[in-house]
């Protein structure tokens, strides 16, 4: 029992490193090759995790190889666009003004119920709404209403509005980001003065967050939350 | 950049390692024959004074390269040759000649297979 749960937490570091190494994707944006490989690395993880009677090295060279066929991989279709289209495929067009392109859907094996599902899914009620719907190569179908569906911008209304940008993250769980700070412009005793103004200590602060207009948002802690 | 490195680093290091495991294996296997070889010779020849000397040498590689093998071959094959190999020596110093070497000869094939498993052959692939 106690060689299951040591190699557990051991197989759990190599897991955690492999996903980790394989970068910043979800689940549903994984490409198919990657996909294959996230299932293969949970397999392969469980089986030396179970079976103490099989070398743990059964289970971290197979993780490790799929890992670094993976990335070279990735390298490859980033360097090529013919083996990028061979692996991961071309996006196809499955609605263009409105028209379904039912040749490419039979190809794709991609029925009118999926369709429809997807596009109701985007708040669409219509084909005859979608000026274009793609399916990515992930899986995804990308649809584009046509403009008279499109909804209303304050560009088509001539109005400017005020772009606040990116809020930065000063303050995270009581927790201060000098860097996070100083990369917009302030300092410490900016910040100060701000919690002064409200009235609470910045380990009391659960979010506070400032965007490029200058406007601030700050949420205090919960007194009745438990502390880590 | 710093990954395809690393990835490249362990696709060279993983096969290097596997050799090495084989390279490994051939030989202690080897080794352990030729002991079990010698210590059925002097049984034979009566000598079972020098047989049990064998045997124990056999039975002190055997642990250490147990302990290797472990590593990298499934403990279930390692587990018969520890329990074949406890019965040598009774069978030595209680003068059952016919089943020392009918021991010697199952060890001997299962040291072969321990090495044939992890061989890169066409079988061992499929």
């Amino acid at each position: 029992m106690g060689i299951a749960f040591l190699r557990t937490i051991l197989l759990y570091i190599v897991v955690v490193v492999a996903v980790r190494v394989m970068g910043k994707r979800q689940i549903g944006e994984l490409q198919p090759s990657e996909l294959v490989v996230a299932i293969l690395i949970s397999e392969l993880a469980a089986i030396p995790m179970q079976e103490s009677g099989i070398p743990i090295a059964n289970g971290i060279i197979p993780i490790l190889t799929l890992i670094s066929c993976e990335i070279i991989l990735s390298a490859v279709t980033l360097c090529s666009t013919k083996a990028r289209r061979w692996i991961t495929g071309q996006p196809s067009i499955l609605i263009r003004n409105g028209v379904i392109n039912q040749r490419e859907m039979r190809r794709l094996r991609y029925t009118i119920d999926d369709l429809m599902e997807e596009l109701r899914l985007c708040g669409m009620m219509s084909v005859d709404e979608v000026a274009w719907a793609v399916l990515e190569t992930n899986g995804k179908l990308s649809v584009f209403p046509t403009s008279q569906n499109k909804p209303v911008t304050a560009g088509m209304m001539n109005l400017q509005p005020p772009d606040g940008g990116l809020p930065t993250t000063l303050i995270s769980d009581g927790m201060v980001f000098l860097k996070a700070l100083q990369h917009v412009g302030y300092d410490l005793i900016w910040l100060q003065n701000q919690l002064k103004n409200a009235n609470l200590e910045p380990d009391k602060v659960f979010l506070m967050t400032v965007d490029n207009s200058g406007k601030i948002m700050m949420i205090p802690k919960d007194p009745n939350r438990n502390e880590c | 950049m710093k990954r395809i490195y690393l990835a490249i680093a362990i696709l060279i290091l993983l096969p290097v390692l596997i050799f090495g495991g084989q390279f490994y294996l051939k030989k202690s296997t080897n080794d352990m024959k030729e002991i079990l070889n010698t210590a059925q010779d002097y049984s034979e020849q009566k000598k079972n004074d020098r047989a049990v000397g064998e045997v124990r040498e056999f039975i002190k590689q055997w642990h250490k390269n147990k302990s290797i093998m472990e590593t990298f071959v499934r403990h279930s094959e390692l587990d018969t040759i520890n329990q074949n190999s406890a019965k040598l020596e009774p069978y030595l110093t209680g003068g059952e000649e016919s089943e020392f070497n009918a021991e010697c000869e199952e060890l001997k094939v299962q040291l072969e297979h321990i090495y044939n498993a992890e061989k890169f052959t066409i079988d061992n692939i499929l």
